[in-house]
């Protein structure tokens, strides 16, 4: 399913498979098996401030946040106390504690975006508002693998929903339905839609 | 405490317990999104009202909590209309300058005896 890019050139660029591995790095390193569901809420709330990333700035903590703004989510650098805040509004916080399928997702997501893109968002970070704003302004043209929305979305629906356990449902029902995969790893129907297409193709199928 | 910031002392605190910012606010009564901005020093140290339940919660010391709080807003905060005039004329005078170190250290005498102690 192809969807307009609405994010930023990345610093590097991904192709379906290498993101899956670094999703799956995530997961192991959560000690999750191969259909477990990623538990958005933990990981928020109790994962990402003990987590820290090793990137060119050196080691960068993380910390959880919850933001009165008008997004779902953001992952940003503080300049002053030096850490990646990963952030929810108030109200996907509130969501996710009800298990709301799409604010699980929002968690995926920005676990993408501060595990992809650390050192970009350090570099935005130090940057006054104004060419923050004209760097997005800017949309230099590039391909949807170095995308950063694109890359944190296949990050985040990878988390949730990694390959090995679609092609395990693959395998056992002869087709991957979008149904499955919302009753198996408790994602919506969107989700787990953009799902398949992204583990068909990473199959090159 | 030394230099560190009132949002940080809580935000140690809180995470040396593993609570959750969801926890904390339920203890204080106030939304999480309140809570995780005060600890990234978004909005200013809670009120004064708020410490006693803070401290408790996060096994703090109440007036270490309350002089962070005084120190990162640099101000005293009092409610005049729950303070006497006795309390009011004593708390201007202290911030006038116009009482002297030995009338404070009697001051501090009767205040931090046990049974008197307000913190």
């Amino acid at each position: 399913m192809d969807r307009p890019l609405t994010g930023i050139r990345a610093d590097e660029k991904h192709s379906y498979s290498s993101i899956e591995r670094l999703a799956m790095g995530l997961r192991e390193m959560l000690s999750l098996h191969t259909m477990d569901r990623f538990d958005a809420l933990k990981f928020f709330d109790e994962t990402v401030p003990e987590m820290t990333i090793e990137c060119r700035a050196g080691t960068i903590h993380l910390c959880e946040a919850i933001d009165d703004c008008p997004q779902e989510g953001h992952t940003r650098w503080d300049r002053e106390s030096n850490l990646l805040e990963v952030s929810l509004s108030g109200q996907t916080y509130a969501r996710l504690r009800e298990g709301h399928p799409r604010a699980r997702y929002t968690v995926a997501h920005e676990a993408g975006h501060a595990c992809l893109h650390t050192d970009q968002i350090i570099r935005l970070g130090g940057m006054d508002v104004n060419s923050q704003v004209a760097l997005h302004r800017e949309r230099i043209r590039h391909d949807a693998c170095q995308d950063t929305e694109w890359q944190a979305n296949a990050f985040g629906s990878a988390l949730l929903m990694p390959a090995e356990g679609v092609e395990r449902l693959f395998n056992r029902l002869g087709r991957v339905s979008a149904h499955a995969l919302t009753e198996t790893f408790a994602v919506s129907l969107e989700c787990a839609t953009y799902r398949i297409g992204t583990y068909e193709r990473s199959l090159g199928r | 405490m030394g230099e560190e910031s009132f949002g940080a002392l809580i935000r140690e605190s809180r995470r040396r317990l593993n609570m959750s910012l969801q926890e904390v606010a339920d203890a204080l009564g106030v939304s999480p999104v309140y809570v995780s901005e005060v600890e990234r020093r978004k909005r200013p140290p809670f009120t004064v009202e708020r410490l006693p339940a803070l401290a408790r919660v996060l096994g703090l010391n109440l007036k270490e909590l309350i002089v962070a709080a005084w120190t990162e807003k640099k101000m005293i905060e009092l409610d005049p209309a729950a303070a006497s005039d006795k309390q009011m004329q004593a708390l201007v005078a202290l911030a006038r300058g116009g009482l002297s170190e030995t009338q404070l250290e009697e001051i501090l005498q009767i205040a931090n005896k046990p049974q008197l102690e307000i913190f």
